[in-house]
């Protein structure tokens, strides 16, 4: 009994099979493989060449171990490119929050700046020639204290 | 040390004794404040989560790229018996292809439809969020 037996007939009953052995056994394998062919069938993308095949049609939503996993060759997929953009949108990801650090910092700096200047600050910083005996002009403006 | 600005302030109006900087300050209460990496990956997953329609009523959806080799969809909700469900599937970007790795440790590599569809999901997540929260043009790279 053969997957190819069955895959010559697809109309074939598991009564059409012939083999040697006894009723049965005969029921039985004419049961299981012939429900693997219409599982095949159903998968045309699976090879069926022999048991393997029919095994990996049947397991269609394999797990795949370890071994398979690095076997595995699919025909063409563009993971090159997937990849490529999820770089890219890490890149924007990590361009953004670097540059929102930079902004955070310098509000922060503006902000401690603008809060320290309250109005006695600088009137103490900031003496008038004019206060110091000198007059006080346009041109001479003002004096910043040392 | 008072503020270079506050003397040029004080300098252009003449008028040293009614200034105020109050309105200089900065507000610590400002909404685009310290975004995370966690909270813009949660504005990506908003995208993420219409690319593939409407989420339908009672459920919550997520799509979004973890980093670069790493895509996730999660997707909750409660069945007619208000059993509560989860579904996490993660998609690794590998040389040899995209392994999918669902709940109850099933992996398999991603093949026809699921695969062009998924490919054609990073593509949009990636225009859009390219231009809806970075700004950038997704095509050259340059800010908007």
């Amino acid at each position: 009994m053969s997957p190819q037996g069955a895959q010559s007939s697809p109309d074939s009953s598991p009564s059409s099979f012939e083999t040697g052995r006894d009723s049965g056994e005969i029921h039985r394998l004419t049961e299981d493989v012939y429900a693997a062919y219409l599982q095949a069938e159903r998968e045309p993308a699976v090879t069926r060449d022999g048991a393997a095949g029919l095994g990996a049609a049947a397991s269609r939503d394999y797990d795949v171990p370890a071994t398979v996993a690095h076997d595995y060759q699919p025909a063409a997929t563009p993971t090159a490119e997937q990849l490529r953009l999820g770089n890219n949108i890490e890149s924007m990801r990590q361009y953004l929050l670097a540059k929102q650090v930079n902004t955070e910092t310098l509000l922060e700096q503006l902000g401690e700046e603008s809060s320290m200047s309250s109005h006695s600050d600088y009137v103490d910083t900031i003496s008038r020639p004019a206060d110091r005996g000198g007059t006080s002009s346009p041109e001479s403006g003002f004096e910043l204290a040392a | 040390m008072p503020s270079i600005l506050s003397r040029a302030l004080s300098l252009l109006t003449g008028d040293d004794a009614t200034t105020s900087f109050e309105w200089l300050s900065v507000s610590n209460k400002r909404p685009l404040k310290s975004l995370t990496e966690r909270d813009l990956i949660k504005l990506e997953s908003e995208i993420g989560s219409q690319l593939f329609g409407p989420v339908p009523r009672g459920r919550r959806r997520e799509f979004f790229c973890l980093d670069s080799r790493t895509w996730i969809w999660h997707e909750e909700w409660f069945d007619y018996y208000r059993r509560h469900h989860v579904e996490t599937t993660r998609y690794e970007i590998q040389d040899q292809g995209i392994l999918k790795v669902s709940e109850g440790a099933h992996y398999s590599y991603l093949e026809g439809d699921e695969l062009r569809n998924l490919t054609m999901a990073i593509q949009m997540y990636y225009e859009r969020v390219a231009r809806q929260i970075y700004k950038v043009d997704p095509d050259t790279g340059q800010p908007l």
